[in-house]
């Protein structure tokens, strides 16, 4: 396992317990996703002496438990289905923010993108990433994907 | 499309009562989440601050074009923003008399040092990054603007 392995599931599940409540396992076998139309992505790209993208893609229904654990909602709120999107692209910009942070540290000029949702899986990438699959208590399957050079960074 | 505006200002002004001040707040949140924006509010409402006017902004043309219309106490603001970022929101602010008397307080993912010294030196009042605490930023807002701690 390499050291930005570490970092990435270090700080992802760090953010994703303190920003959203949400507390996660490194998955035990391959994430099983449903339909495509039921999966929701965001991406962040971000520029600097390294450039590249994390992703985050969630169930959209973990999305919208997501939103509600950020905004104090009862499951189920109408409201929650509709900031769900906005709640995976903030997710995907802290995650991305604070990974970026602990990997190249505060003295590089990193710059972070605005973060991009979509319905279904991220595009097929062929930069070199690190793959960080994630289950919630609830076994929801979580995904987190960072795109850099080879090399760059711890 | 969604209001911008939570909750329409009712232009309470600053009371003062021997060394305690009551002041009802006009807040500015700048940030281009919606979900961003309700968790800074919320974080303010559970540390007990009484928020006169709260007030919401997609980006920093927003901001600005909000504060030359109403008075705003404090802005709270994100850096990465479409159209105008905080940064160069703060820049802004800052070359402007009457707006350069509101203080800032930066609440963003970035960490670089350089961006940040930038807006230290055009002088912001504070920082937080990115996930924050709801306390530490009510306790921030309280400090910024010099209110004892509930």
């Amino acid at each position: 396992m390499t050291d930005t392995t570490n970092v990435l599931r270090d700080v992802a599940r760090e953010v994703l317990a303190d920003f959203a409540f949400l507390l996660t396992e490194p998955a035990q076998a391959p994430l099983a996703w449903p339909a495509a139309e039921l999966v929701r992505h965001a991406e962040i790209d971000f520029e600097g002496p390294f450039c590249g993208t994390l992703a985050i893609t969630a169930t959209s229904e973990l999305a919208e438990a997501i939103a509600c654990d950020m905004l104090g909602l009862e499951a189920g709120d109408p409201e929650a289905v509709a900031q769900s999107a906005s709640a995976l692209g903030e997710l995907a910009n802290v995650v991305a923010g604070a990974v970026i942070a602990r990997l190249f540290g505060t003295s590089s000029n990193y710059k972070l993108g605005l973060p991009q949702v979509a319905h279904g899986h991220p595009r097929v990438d062929v930069r070199p990433r690190e793959v960080l699959a994630l289950e919630d208590m609830e076994g929801r399957p979580i995904e987190i994907q960072l795109h850099k050079p080879a090399g760059a960074g711890k | 499309m969604q209001s911008r505006r939570r909750d329409v200002p009712d232009w309470k002004h600053a009371l003062r009562s021997g060394d305690q001040a009551l002041m009802s707040l006009n807040l500015l949140v700048v940030d281009d989440s919606s979900v961003m924006r309700r968790m800074v509010i919320r974080s303010l409402a559970v540390s007990g601050l009484q928020v006169g006017g709260l007030f919401q902004a997609e980006n920093g043309a927003e901001a600005l074009t909000l504060m030359r219309r109403a008075w705003v106490d404090i802005v709270l603001s994100d850096i990465h923003m479409p159209e105008m970022t905080g940064i160069e929101l703060v820049e802004r602010m800052a070359a402007d008399p009457l707006l350069s008397q509101i203080p800032v307080v930066i609440v963003s993912t970035e960490r670089g040092d350089e961006r940040l010294g930038h807006l230290r030196q055009l002088g912001i009042k504070g920082y937080l990054s990115k996930p924050f605490q709801p306390e530490h930023l009510g306790q921030l807002v309280r400090e910024i603007l010099g209110l004892e701690t509930q």
